[in-house]
């Protein structure tokens, strides 16, 4: 909750994220579009992110403007897009992590208590989100989700991710509690194992 | 070329990013090892300094230890517990020392899976943070701990113990759940909810409930897209803002209005919307809860209530009786036109309105024949308070009304008196009448000589008229309600249940039946059956029409045995007259030969007077064959279709006289046209053979005219014989037609030939007379059918 009173501007957004995002791009689209995107968003750090530093989220969203101004494709459905495509980034870079846990629940558990809290640890600067993750019964999931961001859309999409992971289909339905997306409820629907 | 060059560029400036971004990794890279190192001999130093101290300064440790506000523990790698502060003893439980605790042994069971990935990742990482779980205490009893911890590394860089800081958050776990509970009751509620309920925030709604959006007919994720104007009815929604700016700008906190909604499929509702205006602490409105009530029966209710009221008034307006409602105190509260026409009321109804009735009564009893009855029975009624329908009043003009009262009493309460009153003279004697009828009719059917007799579907008798009685021997009593067919034997029931079952599928017709009197007599009835109906049409039953024929049937009989006895001695006739004619006619003509050969001879033996004689025997006998043969012919007129041919009239006439040998000084003179016949011949051979014969035979004078024609009348022929001959005698002309009257004594004349001719000109369908005058000559006019023409 501390994160909340944290002026945007001052937020910073981990390297890996950017270069994970324009990668995403290079693939979908191809590497015209990045350099175009880089081009025309005017970023302070000219397009280049490495893994470790970090950056005003500042630049995610004028990227975000940008592709979506070039692809014609909402904002939402980019970071939807995104969210799942990270996943399998980061699955791809760690899987020593990602395979420490055994289903997807608990994936999405440790997500918020353990890989976050090292994360933090390890980047003071980075402003996380919070997914709280309840279990309401079997095969569904309520999952909380708090970011200053409102990359609502980028969780969801992660999510997607974790469940494809473990071959188990999900249905995910989500509503804004608040209308700016910084908290947003989820509810996960899926198979039981 | 130039493509190629730009995508060079791009790749150009790629590689230059990253190429960047390694060289800042690189750097950051570089700084992080510089401060690693440092801070690696730091921590050496501090571990060194650490473990000496914990050696030689054990008290001190422990005092700092102890200092830790919340429960610190260190344990081994099997969580064995080394030490605990004050606080984790007394979270345990434990005054003084302890026993020997393993961590593990005392987390929950369900927990366990949980602490052990938990554990795992602890020393992979070398720390734990917010690791949340249930453990025993000393009083059997679980707390909810949460707990951040690492593991501490020997100089070697091995783990070597854990420790970490704990937090009871047994409480907050608690009021946690406590929330968790209330909220998903709230949901429960608000999910359940028959009322819709809405949570808005200006126009935009954030949350509904099932309820709402199952009375919108849309997907509960879709209605919380929209905004309450998308959803509000436009003709209701600018009075629904109106009202919501009035209640936000002066502070309501409620707001109650009726307005509608749109539904997905374009229809739309009627609902209660409560709305609770939500203010934040500076007074400002932050979100709206609407309880939304479907009230769009109530609406429809309303209006069909609304419409019948309406209708009701309309109806009484217009209506021909006249209708007086009075209050409590009999005061007129409602009347209508008629009413004031029905009394001869010259005011207007606006002016009735308030009236006191019991003054009015006294005013209008005059009307009625029978006044202080007016008045009293109207008390009465009154008094009474009960229904009184159907009275009849009898007034002065001849007119009669009707009187219904009926007390108005609306929920357990008496509400005033209503009156009708309709003009029924016209009804009355309209009903006098029909009585009348009735009364008329029935007489009739009791009366008629033929019987009734009304059965339902099952045969059994509903009514029988007098003359059915009669005719069966049953009386009414032995008929009713009996099935007729029990009561009454007729010969064949099967013909009568044939009939039965015609009537029932709507058909009528007529039999005759044999059945039999109830004094044993079988009599012949001739039955005309026909269906009932009631007034849907349905066949109820049916109706039979009984005559007794059998005397009728009897005479027939008898008649038929009459003419077969007439023709059968009529045949012996023919024979008769046939058979002596013929055993006449062959002794008559050996008398005739043996006469003949007398007289040629012996002429000169016999004297001149013997032959005279002679010659007057022969004469005798010429008349005796003549009558002979004719009534021969007479025998044989007869009606047979043989020999039917057609023939012109005018040539059989021809040829009757030319074969005639007509003596000097006759004339026959045919009057054209003559019609052409079909007929057999030789009856209008004899018929003119006879006619001019008879003209000639009573002819004495040289000059005789006889004139034949035929005149056509239209539905017959005229034929006629004149001659201007003697005459007939007027006393005779009725007897010239019947057999063996002759007018004459003379010897070539028979006598029959008239009978003959009427006996053939009736054969045919017509008629024969005569006018004659004694020495004015005869006509004879006959008549022919056209039948006969060709």
């Amino acid at each position: 909750m501390q994160q909340l009173d944290i002026p945007t501007r001052m937020m910073k957004m981990k390297g890996f994220i950017y270069r994970y995002f324009l990668e995403m791009v290079e693939e979908r689209f191809g590497l015209t579009l990045v350099d175009t995107l880089v081009g025309k968003a005017d970023l302070p750090s000219d397009g280049v992110y490495t893994h470790l530093g970090n950056y005003p989220y500042e630049e995610m969203l004028q990227l975000l403007d940008a592709l979506s101004a070039e692809t014609e494709l909402p904002k939402e459905s980019l970071l939807h897009a995104f969210g799942t495509y990270l996943f399998g980034r980061l699955n791809a870079t760690h899987p020593e992590v990602i395979g420490l846990y055994e289903s997807p629940v608990d994936l999405l558990k440790g997500l918020n208590d353990h890989i976050h809290f090292h994360v933090q640890n390890l980047y003071p600067e980075a402003a996380l989100p919070k997914m709280e993750v309840r279990e309401m019964g079997p095969g569904h999931l309520q999952v909380l989700y708090e970011s200053s961001r409102g990359l609502y859309r980028l969780a969801h999409g992660l999510m997607e991710g974790v469940f494809s992971h473990f071959n188990i289909f999900v249905g995910i339905q989500f509503r804004l509690l608040e209308a700016d997306g910084t908290i947003v409820q989820f509810e996960l629907e899926y198979e039981p194992e | 070329m130039s493509r190629n060059k730009e995508k060079l560029e791009i790749l150009k400036r790629a590689l230059e990013r990253e190429r960047k971004a390694h060289q800042q990794t690189s750097e950051v890279l570089g700084e992080k090892l510089q401060e690693i190192r440092q801070l690696e001999s730091k921590l050496a130093k501090a571990s060194l300094k650490l473990e000496e101290r914990a050696k030689s300064e054990e008290p001190w440790f422990h005092q700092s230890f102890q200092e830790i506000l919340d429960p610190y523990i260190i344990t081994d790698l099997d969580s064995n517990v080394q030490r605990m502060n004050l606080a984790a003893m007394a979270f345990f439980g434990y005054e003084g020392a302890p026993p020997p605790l393993r961590l593990f042994d005392l987390v929950h069971p369900e927990d366990l899976a949980y602490t052990r990935q938990s554990v795992q990742k602890l020393f992979e990482l070398g720390a734990m943070r917010n690791y949340t779980a249930r453990v025993r205490i000393a009083s059997g009893a679980y707390r909810y701990i949460r707990v951040n911890g690492s593991v501490v590394y020997d100089a070697a860089g091995k783990p070597e113990v854990v420790h970490g800081i704990m937090r009871d958050i047994t409480s907050e776990k608690e009021l946690e759940q406590l929330i968790w509970r209330q909220r998903q009751q709230l949901d429960i509620i608000v999910d359940h909810s028959p009322l819709g309920i809405v949570l808005s925030e200006g126009a935009q709604i954030l949350r509904c409930n099932v309820a709402f959006a199952k009375m919108l007919g849309y997907p509960q994720q879709e209605v919380i897209k929209k905004t309450i104007s998308e959803i509000s009815h436009p003709a209701d929604y600018g009075q629904t803002k109106e009202l919501y700016e009035a209640a936000k700008s002066d502070g309501s906190p409620t707001l109650t209005l009726e307005k509608r909604y749109l539904r997905q499929d374009g229809t739309s509702i009627w609902a209660k919307t409560h709305v609770s205006l939500i203010r934040d602490k500076h007074n400002e409105v932050k979100f709206d809860v609407a309880f939304i009530e479907d009230i769009t029966q109530e609406k429809e209710m309303q209006r069909q209530i609304s419409l019948y009221e309406n209708r009701i008034a309309t109806l009484v307006r217009n209506l021909r009786s006249g209708i007086l409602f009075e209050d409590r105190t009999r005061h007129i509260l409602y009347t209508n036109e008629a009413f004031k026409e029905l009394f001869g009321i010259p005011v207007d109804i606006g002016q009735l309105i308030g009236m006191d009735c019991v003054a009015a009564i006294e005013a209008s009893k005059v009307l009625f024949v029978d006044e202080d009855g007016f008045v009293q029975r109207v008390e009465e009624i009154v008094a009474s308070q009960r229904e009184y329908l159907g009275d009849e009043l009898e007034l002065k003009d001849g007119r009669t009304f009707r009187r219904d009262y009926t007390p108005v009493i609306s929920e357990g309460e008496f509400q005033g008196h209503l009156w009708t009153y309709t003009d029924i003279t016209t009804l009355k004697q309209h009903r006098q009448n029909l009585i009348k009828e009735n009364e008329k009719y029935q007489r009739t059917i009791s009366n008629m000589n033929i019987g009734l007799l009304e059965v339902d579907l099952e045969d059994r008798i509903e009514w029988a008229n007098e003359q059915f009685c009669h005719l069966s021997g049953y009386n009414e009593d032995e008929l009713l309600g009996k099935v007729a067919l029990e009561v009454i034997t007729v010969e064949k029931p099967a013909v009568f249940a044939d009939k039965v079952a015609l009537r029932k599928q709507g058909t009528s017709d007529s039999y005759e039946i044999r059945a039999r009197h109830k004094n044993g007599q079988w009599r012949q009835w001739l039955i005309s059956g026909a269906p009932r109906y009631n007034e849907r049409g349905e066949v109820i039953g049916s109706i039979g029409m009984h005559l007794d024929v059998t005397e009728q049937r009897n005479h027939e009989k008898q008649l038929k045995a009459l003419i077969r006895e007439a023709e059968r001695s009529n045949r012996e006739l023919e024979e008769y007259a046939h058979v002596v004619s013929h055993d006449l006619k062959s002794p008559l003509r050996r008398i005739h030969t043996l006469v003949e050969w007398l007289k040629e001879g012996h002429r000169e033996q016999m004297e001149s007077e013997a032959v005279g004689y002679i010659d007057k025997i022969q004469s005798s006998l010429e008349g005796m064959d003549e009558l002979i043969d004719k009534v021969l012919q007479y025998a044989g007129i007869n009606g047979s279709q043989q020999n039917i041919e057609a023939f012109p009239l005018r040539q059989v006439v021809t040829n009757v006289y030319e074969k005639m040998d007509l003596p000097a000084g006759v004339t026959v003179e045919i009057a054209d046209p003559m019609p052409e016949l079909k007929a057999q011949r030789i009856h209008f051979q004899q018929l003119y053979q006879n006619l001019i014969g008879n003209a000639i035979a009573h002819n004495p004078s040289k000059n005789l005219q006889i004139r034949i024609g035929c005149q056509d009348k239209g539905k017959a022929f005229e034929c006629f014989v004149s001659d201007n001959g003697v005459g007939i005698a007027r006393d005779r002309q009725d007897k010239i037609f019947s057999i063996f009257h002759s007018s004459s004594n003379h010897y070539g004349h028979t006598g029959i030939g008239l009978s003959i001719v009427k006996k053939i000109v009736e054969l045919y369908g017509g008629t024969i007379t005569v006018e004659s005058e004694e020495g004015a000559g005869s006509t004879f006019r006959f008549s022919l059918p056209k039948t006969l023409a060709v």
